[in-house]
């Protein structure tokens, strides 16, 4: 090729049809220079992680048969990670599933749909008949769409009268959620990615963006790069490919990085970088058991000294003083999150004490400042945070608990309001314990892998083998159909339409491309005619499309603090997403809540907001809340049996329990197999070479696998990610979870290796 | 040269990878000229990385051990089996410091410098340094420090490597 991809689109006047040949260019083949002109382009959201980037899908001959960056999305401005770009392949993939199957005598028989979904529908009646509702239960998922989840909770919360509805973001992002409503008031972030490109210092801490988050790990680079004053200052306990931009890396042992956190406010009120008119006038200090004054919350933080944070963790003191002096002197900083921070035992204390530093110094609410927790799953924000698709709410934000919360929902769903119950349902972890010993006797799985995907795994695929399990799934086989009674062929991405809502609170509308594969149904559609065949015909017969399930959500958060009646069908297919609050067709989303420019800051009278720039409407008198929370570690230390920390994470090329992206042969390549990092030091100790086979033992499981050699994780820790079903880390991983946010600790745990 | 490329088949595609002589050979000429077939080096290598060439009879290669980066790399072990396995000389630890294979990127179709974010090569490549970005994201090669071992060619996400090994 004489000409660079680059120089051609510079020289190239027809805009499009340069962007179809630039994809053309890049699949490496020559014959298909010039754009077919029956191909067409739609826009959607990529399927794998939670920072939704736009794409588009180019359709041809009926097929998908490529995907490119959408240049006019705000978040990624036309640029995608390789996953994306091979989300062609996984639409075409071999593993699909694609006809309805029913287990008979322990062997899958193919059924036609009625069959299927009358053999559901008369199981679950007989054992919410005998047993009662609670003994049914729902387990959802972050990649289902908002209208999927919606159904399932119309279905299980207001048909059926349970409140058993759960799904994957409670193992990733409750104790954000926790962090978010118990220093704030109001669940997500305030601010946006647009933050990005405005902040003088980043903290991360707790995430591999590199590679959990690689366009905005692109956008962070971008941003230093251009702004050479730009710090970023990485908390981890692994040396991981976001390090090479790193100014300052603390390497904490796994777990014990709550000190650190607290250290670092120590030194930020001692060398006076606190704003102490901020926190006066925004803030209240409470602590577990008490109210705390400023003067006392400076006494508790004099016992969190540098030096012995540092010892208790393991690191370097100097480390510690240097990151609360970038944080305090940096004008503006940001701070982002992910699973090394929410999946722990102390998750949603650990969310509280990064609030701490932005509430202490102020730096919260002005363009540039953020506390931004990173979400790992498309639409865990969009459907099951803000849909209420976990066992406690309801959708927009609302509590089963309040009276009027249950009203204003059977209102619009039209059911019975006696259906909803008062009491929160089980959370993940109890679900699956209670379908152990027998007490939930029907579960319905959606769009998820949970006998891969649940911390201590093979302890709950007893209660998978004993009960009636239905599994709506994309793809067979998985680790969880292995288990079902029946499997239902559920559409994939590209072949519905829906509503993904990402990590900065943007809704962004999915289109519908192609037709589902062979007898493939979209899950809402599956949702909806399980729920006529049970005998609530009547409660589902006006949903016909995914804009009538959509419509009657929105209508749902008129008014609360994640309004999203402006963000109609209409306009979400014309534009790229929309921020919430969005309370009206012509508002144009909101960037900083609780600040200028959110409706509801707005509209609050003027004598509550005067001399203050911030209200946390969410909070009695619209104060935040600086947590005092003791340090603690992890549930399971290390010690003389099990003396090395296992941390466990993900790939760059791979994505959850590979469903997908094990169809990929070009990401099975690159990453074929299991591996554990260990440090060199402790291979050393232990005898291990480099691609020995090695044993890895928790007090729950083995697993044999691979050695990698490397000085990525830190001496004492070792690294393994756990995409394979063949090498399944969660055998390995504890089931330990967080009092408040019931969110498993699957980041730390004490294992020991030896050579195989 | 150790280099090789097969020339580009009817579809348009090149249907073989680009291979190179085992870890240890001086250079192409002495390397045929040397090396008496005797395939030791095959037996020996654990990771099966060294093949012998069946492909291509016209080829100066062909019968002759190679290693196809793209099917399986070198991954230098630490004691080198295959040179010590060698009986005829053409495989020489001292080599090692001195070949110059090293990797290239072909910027046309790496993803990196066609908007996508991907960093395969830098993750999967075992020398810290030899990979590197630049402001843009894209990955570089540092050639003092590039083994040439082909690790990143086996990685590479594209369907056709975007990433090769070739001779300075």
């Amino acid at each position: 090729m004489a000409f660079s991809r680059r120089e051609f689109i510079k020289s190239s006047a027809a805009a499009t049809a340069a962007a179809s040949i630039g994809v053309n260019l890049l699949s490496g083949s020559k014959n298909n220079l010039f754009a077919d002109e029956a191909n067409t382009w739609h826009k959607s959201v990529c399927r794998f992680c939670g920072v939704g980037c736009g794409v588009m899908i180019q359709k041809k001959n009926g097929k998908v048969t490529a995907i490119k960056g959408d240049k006019e999305n705000t978040i990624n401005n036309g640029h995608l990670c390789v996953k994306g770009f091979y989300l062609h392949k996984i639409i075409q993939a071999k593993s699909r599933l694609l006809h309805p199957m029913v287990k008979k005598n322990g062997e899958f028989e193919q059924v036609t749909w009625d069959e299927a979904l009358t053999t559901v529908a008369n199981k679950f009646n007989e054992i919410r008949k005998n047993h009662g509702p609670d003994s049914l239960a729902f387990y959802g998922s972050g990649q289902a769409e908002t209208e999927e989840t919606y159904m399932a909770n119309k279905l299980f919360k207001g048909c059926i009268g349970t409140n058993n509805v759960e799904g994957n973001p409670r193992l990733c992002m409750a104790s954000a959620v926790g962090g978010y409503l118990t220093s704030f008031g109001k669940d997500e972030p305030i601010g946006t990615y647009e933050d990005i490109e405005k902040t003088d210092l980043f903290l991360l801490i707790g995430s591999n963006t590199a590679e959990a988050h690689p366009i905005l790990f692109e956008r962070i680079v971008r941003h230093r790069n251009k702004n050479p004053h730009v710090k970023i200052i990485i908390i981890d306990p692994r040396k991981t490919p976001t390090d090479q931009v790193a100014d300052l890396h603390i390497f904490p042992k796994p777990g014990w990085d709550l000190e650190i956190l607290h250290a670092m406010a120590h030194i930020l009120i001692k060398e006076g970088y606190a704003d102490e008119d901020f926190v006066n006038k925004h803030t209240v200090i409470k602590g577990n058991d008490k109210d705390f004054t400023w003067d006392e919350y400076k006494a508790f933080l004099e016992t969190y000294t540098p030096e012995k944070a540092a010892k208790t963790s393991s690191v370097d003191a100097e480390g510690i003083i240097k990151a609360a002096r970038m944080f305090g002197q940096a004008k503006t900083a940001m701070s982002m999150w992910t699973m090394g921070i929410n999946q722990r035992v102390r998750g949603v204390w650990a969310n509280n004490l990064i609030h701490n530093l932005h509430l202490i110094t102020g730096k919260l609410g002005v363009p540039g400042s953020d506390s931004f927790s990173l979400t790992g799953q498309p639409n865990a924000c969009g459907g099951v945070r803000e849909g209420g698709g976990l066992c406690h709410l309801l959708p927009g934000h609302r509590l089963v608990a309040k009276p009027e919360h249950r009203e204003q929902v059977a209102k619009v769903w039209g059911v019975p309001v006696e259906n909803i119950q008062p009491t929160p349902g089980k959370h993940t972890v109890a679900m699956f314990e209670a379908l152990n010993s027998g007490e939930i006797k029907g579960l319905y799985v959606m769009c998820t892998n949970p006998a891969q995907s649940l911390p201590n795994a093979s302890k709950y695929w007893k209660g998978l083998k004993d009960q009636f399990v239905v599994v709506a799934e994309s793809f067979f086989p998985t680790a969880t159909t292995e288990y079902a009674d029946v499997v239902l062929p559920a559409a994939f991405w590209s072949e519905k339409e829906g509503v993904y809502g990402c990590t900065e609170r943007r809704s962004q509308y999915m289109e519908k491309v192609t037709e589902p594969k062979e007898e493939a149904r979209w899950d809402a559609f599956i949702l909806r005619d399980l729920g006529k065949t049970m005998g609530f015909e009547k409660y589902f017969e006006k949903y016909n499309t995914a804009e009538d399930m959509w419509s009657e959500y929105i209508s749902l958060t008129e008014g609360s603090d994640m309004d999203l009646s402006g963000a109609t069908y209409n306009r979400l297919k014309k534009e790229r997403g929309l921020v919430w609050p969005v309370p009206s067709e012509s508002h144009p989303g909101t960037y900083k809540r609780f600040t200028d420019g959110d409706p509801l800051y707005d509209a609050l009278p003027a004598d509550k907001k005067a001399g203050r720039r911030m209200y946390f409407y969410g909070k009695p008198d619209g104060k935040a809340v600086i947590w005092v929370r003791p340090a603690k570690g992890p549930e399971e230390p290390t010690d003389a049996e099990y003396p090395i920390a296992l941390t466990t994470g993900r790939v760059l090329e791979h994505w959850h329990t590979l469903t997908m992206t094990g169809t990929v042969p070009e990401l099975n390549r690159a990453v074929p197999k299991c591996y554990v990092e260990i440090h060199p030091k402790d291979a050393e100790n232990k005898g291990i070479k480099n691609k020995d086979q090695v044993i890895v033992e928790t007090r729950r499981g083995r697993l044999q696998l691979e050695a990698r050699v490397i000085d990525r994780p830190i001496p004492g820790t070792i690294f393994i990610p756990w995409h394979w079903e063949e090498w399944m880390a969660n055998v390995l991983t504890i089931d330990a979870v967080d009092p408040g946010s019931k969110e498993p600790e699957y980041k730390v745990c004490a294992a020991k290796i030896t050579k195989a | 040269m150790l280099f090789f490329r097969k020339t580009e088949s009817d579809n348009g595609r090149s249907e073989n990878y680009d291979f190179f002589a085992p870890t240890g050979a001086a250079d192409n000429a002495s390397f045929l000229l040397l090396c008496n077939k005797s395939y030791n080096c095959v037996t020996a290598c654990p990771y099966e990385a060294i093949r012998v060439k069946r492909t291509e009879e016209n080829s100066p290669f062909y019968g002759y051990p190679v290693i196809e980066p793209r099917t399986k790399p070198c991954y230098f072990c630490v004691d080198f089996p295959c040179i010590k396995a060698c009986d005829s000389g053409a495989l020489k630890e001292i080599n090692i410091r001195r070949q110059t294979r090293k990797a290239f990127i072909d910027t046309n179709r790496c993803f990196a410098y066609n908007e996508f974010v991907c960093q395969t090569c830098f993750i999967n490549c075992p020398e810290t340094g030899a990979i590197f970005f630049n402001e843009e994201n894209q990955p570089i090669i540092n050639s003092e420090l590039c083994t040439g071992c082909g690790i990143c060619v086996h990685a590479c996400l594209k369907e056709e490597p975007a990433i090769n090994i070739k001779t300075h």
